[in-house]
């Protein structure tokens, strides 16, 4: 059919104009009700307005959440995703405490013998004046009072670079020591916070290969947890190397506990890197690791059984997108921390969601009153949970696509995509592109001046 | 300036035409100056109504201003040489005095502070653009690129910003003054006339005595408009003329201050809010708005040669840390580059029905859809819960907490206040503040810097202990804290508060509930 060029240019019009309306609407709007991240924009609405009305459903204790940052050029960026903050939410569902003073926030433990006091991990990128001219982070633990913003620090050291040397996770030994998983050097250190000594070191290299897991050295393991743990009767340190697929446990002695690691190099069906291992120990249905498997989006539980790794069980839903944190609380349920979908969940024993606070990027969240991470969690088969998996035949239409690319695509299109982007907005910005393309080259097609490049370099002989 | 800017120059303003030298059938004249100015001052009076309608209170602080003011009445008229409240000693008086002057009278004659705050900048902004339309209609010779330029200075958030909240109680006028005084230098260099050198000497002068950086402001502009387009010894004689003219007026204010301060009050002040040439960070920092003025710029030097235009965007870019003024000169920079635009675009030749000139038609309809635009746009950004042109610092919150420390605390009491209602609260309690900048400046960038620092860490502080020990750094203990609730600002940035610091004071045993109401708490020390 062969359109009047002028009604084929009224036609183009139109569909540039109310796809641009559209987008504009949609992004304005969302910017007016704090309305970029995933689900009920309560919490972040909060943030922004200092209300103090419940904005999550109540619970019998206190949840406390860290969030990661999406903003990888500056640190300056105001949306939800981009802001990292501490934040705890009281019982009754009120925010009860906020700070975004740091660059990112990463563990956050309960102090044990208080009420509301934690301990977090935070990184603040540096200034190049502080940093020899170069670029550096302050990696550090501090100790807050969540009821009266009392502060402590704990210990601190700046490293250089920032994208993958902010550490993530340090784990209480006792009131002096803390074991740090040293992203930036790749390995792990006991540190006594009194004589500022380190007392233990053991460097992922004295059992892996650098030709394995992430570019050496930049981001080789990316190791982002650890954990002091007691197997069978000995003291090791468990740590999850998140770029080599796997969970090692580490003997004070620098080796590593034969038959013990979780995962292999490239094993994705098993782990594919992984966060926040926690594990149980024999006395609790264990031993069992309850681990947020975040670029197979979901988290799943695996228990020793004849010497061997055996899934246990498995969890996730349709919004589940690169989950960093599980924990199994002492009733049964368990917490888990969504950063690509923007929220923290309680699952109950039946796998269902009880408890949701939606909020942008969490990195990990600590229910009070329930010990560190899993502390106070049994096992998956002693507490027979059943599992739940996301069905895709049974999902939205943009699940069932993300369901058949690769994680690792889908995980970081979630990373980066704004919110505010629906599925009107989607079709506006897919109208918007293809109708000035067409509209461009219709224009082109119809003048009469034709645009050619020629090289401003000749080569002639002499 | 060369070739077609000549042009431009050199003919009169004859009608509303952006035609410039094309030939073609002119159309019926559109309008006269009353109506292309109308439209500069019709949006103008949009923001106004924008401002004042999402305003309920002035946008950011004019309190020690309105100090300033009573202090003047107070000394019957005369200068005061401190303003008390505002830090524990006091800050010394050394700003440009006629605002301030302006402000005295109007509170002397029963003026409320807060209302004055946030009416009386409208005046001075819509005052404002009446020589900024003269100044790119005269440029152009052409009536609709002063309105556009005008409709560009109405509704740019920065310039609102800056000049319709309650600062603008000085910075309104200034601005004023000095596009006055920049418009006046224009006709010394092109006519020579007598009436602009008295007019830009009478306005140079107003401008430095009411904000030496829109002072400078016009010094810029006059050397720029001199070496590039005039050049000669007369053009120089005139222009030294408005110079020493100004500063002549000025003297006795200037005499005062040496006597009273000393010289080094000036320097001291100079190196705070940015600093002379703090422009290149701005430009530093990469692709913004603020390059819009340089875009523009470079468009007409290529197509026009027109050079003072660079020139002017250039430094005004470089020389002030303020965005604001390259955006005064972006709004003139631009109306040209539309009518530059226009003139080229052989599609608009004719009339249209009614037999209006094409040009002239579209150029009213584009102003009328850009000022909708700019005021749907300025009431988007004013309504957002981060507000980020017009913050207010006071709520009614605020004010009824101010009228009990008013009244229930001993006149010598002092206060530490978190938030920006500090700028505010000595001026509305008579009550002194030990922490905050404002006015700082006069003593020295050290003391300045220490307050500023002072003032947001303490408002930023979610302990007791914190409180106390940024406290600490400055002026010591205060008799009394002052504790916004939910939601405040800091330096105009918001800031959300869920309780803690009020939780933190709550269990010390050296401080005890005096005040609260839904927006503030206040403790007392109880030693």
């Amino acid at each position: 059919m062969n359109l009047p060029k002028r009604t084929v240019r009224l036609l183009l019009a139109a569909t540039v104009l109310a796809s641009t309306a559209t987008l504009v609407v949609g992004y304005v709007e969302a910017e007016r009700t704090s309305d970029r991240v995933t689900g009920s924009p309560a919490v972040e609405q909060a943030f922004r307005t200092g209300a103090r009305s419940p904005v999550v459903p109540p619970r019998a204790a206190m949840t406390v959440v860290a969030t990661d940052s999406n903003a990888f050029v500056s640190d300056e960026r105001a949306a939800p995703r981009a802001q990292a903050e501490l934040v705890a939410f009281a019982p009754d569902g009120r925010v009860y405490y906020y700070e975004n003073d740091h660059t990112r926030y990463w563990d956050v433990d309960p102090v044990p013998g208080t009420e509301a006091t934690v301990e977090f991990v935070f990184a603040d990128h540096l200034d190049p004046e502080d940093c020899d001219g170069s670029v550096c982070t302050r990696n550090g633990v501090e100790r807050v009072n969540l009821t009266t913003g009392e502060r402590t620090e704990v210990f601190s050291r700046v490293t250089p670079g920032k994208h993958s040397t902010r550490w993530h996770d340090v784990d209480r030994i006792d009131g002096d020591r803390l074991l740090v998983a040293d992203i930036a050097r790749d390995r792990v250190f006991v540190v006594n916070t009194t004589t500022e000594l380190v007392t233990w070191e053991w460097d992922a290299r004295a059992a892996f290969d650098v030709a394995s897991g992430g570019p050496y050295p930049d981001d080789w393991t990316h190791l982002n947890d650890v954990e002091f743990v007691t197997v069978d009767g000995r003291e090791a340190v468990m740590v999850s190397l998140r770029n080599q697929d796997q969970v090692v446990f580490v003997a004070l002695d620098g080796g590593l506990l034969e038959g013990w690691t979780l995962g292999s190099d490239g094993d994705h069906g098993t782990l594919y890197e992984q966060h926040n291992p926690d594990y149980v120990p024999a006395e609790r249905g264990g031993p069992a690791l309850l681990v947020a498997d975040s670029e197979n989006g979901r988290v799943v539980e695996y228990r020793r059984e004849d010497g061997r790794w055996v899934e246990s069980w498995t969890w996730s839903d349709e919004r589940l997108r690169w989950p960093r944190d599980a924990d199994r609380l002492p009733n049964g349920h368990t917490l888990v921390t969504d950063s690509n979908g923007d929220r923290v969940i309680e699952v109950d024993r039946e796998g269902e969601v009880v408890w949701t606070a939606s909020i942008g990027f969490p990195y990990e969240a600590e229910r009070l009153g329930t010990g560190d991470e899993s502390a106070g969690g049994e096992s998956a088969a002693a507490l027979g949970l059943p599992d739940r998996r996301f069905d895709p035949a049974t999902a939205s239409l943009p699940a069932r696509v993300a369901a058949v690319l690769p994680p690792t695509v889908v995980n970081a299109v979630a990373y980066l995509f704004p919110r505010w982007v629906g599925l009107h907005e989607g079709v506006a910005l897919v109208a918007l592109t293809a109708g000035a393309l067409r509209w461009a080259t219709l224009e082109y097609r119809w003048s009469d001046r034709r645009l050619s490049i020629d090289s401003p370099v000749r080569i002639e002989r002499r | 300036m060369t070739g077609d800017a000549d042009a431009l120059r050199e003919s009169p303003i004859e009608d509303d035409s952006i035609a410039g030298g094309c030939e073609h059938r002119r159309g019926r004249r559109l309008g006269g100056d009353r109506l292309w100015l109308g439209t500069g001052i019709g949006a103008g009076l949009l923001a106004v109504a924008v401002y004042l309608a999402t305003n309920p209170y002035p946008a950011y602080g004019a309190g020690l201003y309105v100090q300033i003011a009573r202090e003047i009445v107070a000394h019957g008229y005369g200068l005061p040489a401190r303003i008390p409240g505002y830090t524990a000693a006091g800050v010394p008086f050394s700003y440009p005095p006629l605002q301030f002057y302006v402000l005295a009278v109007l509170l002397d004659l029963g003026g409320d502070p807060i209302t004055v705050a946030r009416l009386l900048p409208s005046v001075g902004f819509l005052a404002a653009l009446v020589p900024t339309y003269l100044l790119a209609r005269d440029y152009a010779n052409s009536r609709p690129a002063g309105a556009a330029a005008s409709v560009a200075v109405a509704l740019n958030p920065q310039l609102v910003q800056w000049h319709l909240s309650a600062g603008g109680v000085v910075r309104a006028f200034a601005l004023c003054y000095a596009l006055a005084a920049i418009y006046a230098g224009f006709r010394i260099f092109e006519t020579r006339s007598r009436r602009a050198v008295v007019a830009g000497l009478v306005a140079f002068a107003a401008t430095l005595l009411s904000h030496p950086t829109y002072a400078l402001f016009v010094v810029v502009s006059y050397l720029l408009l001199w070496a590039v387009r005039d050049r000669s010894r007369r053009g120089f004689a005139l222009g030294t003329v408005v110079g020493l003219g100004g500063l002549a007026l000025a003297t006795p204010w200037l005499a005062w201050t040496a006597a009273t301060h000393g010289l080094d009050v000036f320097w001291a002040a100079a190196g705070t809010h940015g600093g002379v040439g703090g422009g290149l960070a701005t430009l530093l920092d990469g692709a913004s708005f603020t390059l819009l003025p340089l875009v523009g710029a470079a468009y007409l030097l290529v197509v026009r040669r027109d050079w003072f235009l660079a020139c002017w965007a250039a430094a005004t870019e470089s020389v002030f840390a303020q965005p604001r003024f390259a955006f005064t000169v972006g709004s003139v920079v631009w109306g040209v580059v539309g009518v530059d635009v226009a003139r080229r675009a052989s599609a608009l030749d004719g009339t249209v029905p009614g037999g209006f000139d094409r040009r002239a038609a579209l150029a009213a309809v584009v102003l009328v859809a850009g000022s909708a635009a700019g005021g749907t746009y300025l009431v988007h950004e004013t309504t957002l819960a981060s507000d980020p042109s017009t913050p207010a610092f006071l709520d009614d919150d605020a004010v009824d907490a101010m009228a009990w420390a008013a009244e229930q605390t001993p006149p010598d009491a002092t206060f530490v206040v978190l938030g920006d209602a500090a700028e505010w609260f000595p001026a509305l309690t008579d009550r002194t503040i030990l922490i905050g900048p404002w006015g700082v400046e006069w003593r020295g960038t050290a003391a300045y810097d220490r307050q500023l620092d002072a003032y947001e860490s303490v408002s930023r502080c979610r302990s007791v202990d914190c409180v106390e020990s940024v406290a600490s750094t400055v002026d010591g203990s205060s008799d009394y804290v002052y504790l916004p609730k939910r939601t405040y600002t800091v330096r105009g940035e918001a800031v959300a508060e869920f309780g803690t610091l009020e939780r933190s004071f709550e269990r010390s045993a050296a401080w005890e509930r005096a005040y609260e109401n839904d927006g503030v708490v206040v403790f007392r020390a109880t030693e």
